[in-house]
């Protein structure tokens, strides 16, 4: 580990040049995507276009090894200094106590190439993306294990009583545990329960969304093309909607599994006293540490199949800068009773028993207006059906059919809803198709607001919305008085902590 | 023992409920109340514009929505105005507005970011002033409190500013 030195300036592995390269000609790629389709189908301008990506590829090639030679960085006690810029020089000083969170990362090409990125985190930072590209394996881990150190080093409590207790914690906890290990069974477990119909709606949505940059060059195409086959387009307007019905949930399943299997390949998730270790991917391999004490919160999701199989997922949710939201978001795809209990006691070392929570439960307001809402929300759909067919007395019974299901199911989500909270965290248990429970530590939060309308004063209800550095949840119609009580007790908690809490 | 943390009998928690809230000076009604003018002003273009392309029917229902929703704001600005207020405590800092929706919102010190005033071309006619007070989560977690005299606006600033840099 010693033979690395990072006090002086370093530079990158030489292979960086074509990891550089290969990032400069994607961003190229799909700056240009639009131009090059347009102009290699239109006949006239077809052979300027291949000088112009031929000049641009040389004139790429260049800047990346420039970039490559002016990328320098090193490493002392306080701080990480990365130098880089062929014209304007930039030089970036991280202070180490604000990195968040240090990630090796391989993507295919630096996968062949044996080399490792290595991404750093930091609170509240702009949405520069702080990277070392091209590193060799062992260097890219001294370099992490020592960034770790120094980091951890900064984290401990300066007075000496403290530290010697928390050295021996440290070494009573050092040992990493593994905690979930996926083999391919499970991960196919993990495939199939997927919510299939979400992530067929997401694909649809981001297809729209990136064909949307081009309609302006295929518009006509397709104008063109519907027209052609339009009269047989409409002759077979009902075995066309189930041939695409049946086409959308085969293409979401089989994205379901790609993407399950791309993301949680050989998922490894691993913990000691001090933070998680998680390392996932098939062709993007992703590793992260996670320092415990910059979790804002956890939340358990799963959904009725993945309940019968006795297993959930679990978000980690840490604070992020408005620009990379999401970005932070980890998740351990698989965790069964025994592991959440393992996370729970590593988590939250107060109090787990269960005789110290005591139980709120939301107002019998809130079934009714949830089912007032739901049923509200189906009448534009009954209208427009009942206006196009004139089917009225069909359409008013299916109609009556739909509200009657709705109240069942505000009822049931209503019996679903529990607030646990003890000394030392609030935990909201909510829904029954897609069960959510979220974990929180009292002093996470950072604002705390009670808001109530003017329907609401009469039955003294309230809702509490909360917000840590990684965003927030609502207490919805909750008792006035329990909610006063709750935000008393959570500030007096907050306010008293002194430790670190980001 | 670094960090005290005894258990807390429900009545010794210090209550939110009983603080005093300092309200806003009269101008910053006036100021909302003309914004609000303003607005309606201009929105009245788009009224007008209404009126070549809509039957008598059309317009007379599109009146009464405009009309009550006018009057909606116009109870929410003046009853709402009464409910507004600020208040200081030794740990934290409280807001509270709304009428129609009342909200209280709570910063603790120890988890303000910075704060900043700033002063618009019409707050400054008005001698108003706006605080806001920056938390790590993003905008959804900050505090704005407008329509504050500059001097409170400073004085609070600085108060705020000197209190959440004795934690760290």
């Amino acid at each position: 580990m010693s033979e690395y030195k990072f006090e002086e300036f370093n530079h990158q592995n030489i292979l960086g040049v074509v990891i550089i390269f290969a990032q400069s000609v994607r961003k190229m790629l799909n700056a240009y995507l639009a131009f090059f389709a347009y102009s290699i189908f239109s006949d006239g301008i077809g052979k300027y276009a291949w000088w112009f990506f031929g000049i641009s590829l040389v004139f790429t090639a260049v800047t990346s090894v420039l970039k490559y030679r002016n990328f320098r960085f090193k490493l002392d006690d306080t701080q990480l200094v990365l130098n880089s810029g062929i014209f304007t020089k930039d030089v970036m000083n991280i202070p180490l106590d604000r990195i968040q969170s240090v990630q090796m990362h391989q993507n295919f090409i630096q996968r062949i190439l044996g080399i490792t990125g290595l991404k750093i985190d930091t609170a509240g930072s702009s949405s520069e993306e702080l990277e070392i590209p091209a590193l060799k394996r062992e260097k890219a881990e001294s370099l992490l294990e020592l960034l770790k150190g120094k980091i951890r080093n900064e984290d401990l409590p300066k007075s000496d009583e403290r530290r010697e207790e928390s050295s021996e914690v440290l070494e009573k906890k050092s040992l990493k545990e593994t905690l979930v290990n996926l083999d391919f069974k499970a991960i196919l477990v993990l495939a199939i329960t997927e919510n299939h119909i979400r992530n067929g709606l997401i694909a649809v949505a981001f297809i729209m969304g990136y064909a949307g940059q081009y309609l302006d060059y295929s518009e006509q195409f397709v104008v063109d093309v519907f027209d052609d086959y339009a009269p047989e387009l409409v002759e077979s307007g009902i075995a066309l909607i189930i041939v695409f019905v049946f086409t959308f949930l085969f293409l979401s399943v089989l994205l379901s599994f790609i993407q399950v299997i791309l993301k949680f390949f050989d998922f490894k998730a691993e913990v000691d006293g001090q933070s998680f270790y998680i390392s996932s991917g098939l062709i993007k391999r992703n590793e992260f540490t996670i320092p415990l004490k910059k979790i804002q919160f956890l939340e358990w999701k799963t959904n009725l199949l993945r309940k019968r199989l006795g297993f959930e997922s679990i978000s980690i949710h840490q604070g992020r800068s408005v620009e990379s939201a999401g970005k932070n978001l980890l998740e351990i795809p698989s965790c069964y009773s025994e592991q959440t209990e393992k996370v729970m006691e590593t988590l939250y070392t107060e109090l787990v028993d269960d005789d110290y929570f005591f139980l709120l439960q939301p107002h019998t307001y809130q079934r009714v207006f949830r089912a007032l809402v739901l049923s509200l929300f189906g009448i534009p759909f009954f209208l427009i059906a009942l206006i196009a067919t004139e089917e009225f007395v069909v359409f008013s019974g299916l109609y009556l059919v739909y509200v009657f299901v709705m109240i069942a199911a505000a009822e049931k989500y209503y019996q679903s809803i529990n607030l646990w909270v003890n000394e030392e965290v609030i935990i909201y248990e909510r829904g029954w198709i897609f069960p959510k429970r979220t974990v929180v530590k009292l002093h996470k939060f950072q604002t705390v607001e009670l808001t109530q309308t003017v329907f609401q004063a009469k039955r003294n209800i309230c809702h509490l919305t909360f917000s840590t550095a990684a965003g927030g949840r609502s207490f919805r119609f909750f008792d006035k008085n329990e909610m006063e009580e709750l935000r008393d007790f959570v500030l007096y908690k907050t306010e008293s902590f002194t430790g670190k809490w980001m | 023992m670094l960090l005290e943390n005894l258990q807390l009998e429900k009545s010794d928690l210090p209550l939110l409920e009983n603080v005093d809230y300092s309200p806003h000076p009269k101008d910053y009604r006036d100021m909302r109340l003309l914004i609000l003018m303003i607005v309606m002003f201009l929105l009245s273009g788009f009224w007008i514009m209404q009126l070549v392309f809509l039957n008598m029917t059309a317009m007379g229902v599109i009146f009464l929505i405009w009309l009550g929703l006018l009057s909606l704001i116009l109870l929410e600005e003046i009853k709402g105005f009464k409910k507004r207020g600020y208040a200081l405590r030794q740990r934290d800092i409280t807001y509270k507005k709304g009428f129609l929706i009342h909200s209280q919102t709570t910063i603790p010190f120890n988890r303000v970011q910075h704060c900043e005033t700033t002063q618009g071309p019409l707050s400054r006619a008005f001698g108003l002033m706006s605080l806001k007070v920056f938390t790590a989560g993003g905008a959804s977690s900050d505090l704005r409190i407008s329509g504050l005299r500059p001097e409170e606006a400073n004085r609070l600033k600085d108060f705020i500013t000197e209190a959440s840099s004795t934690y760290e």
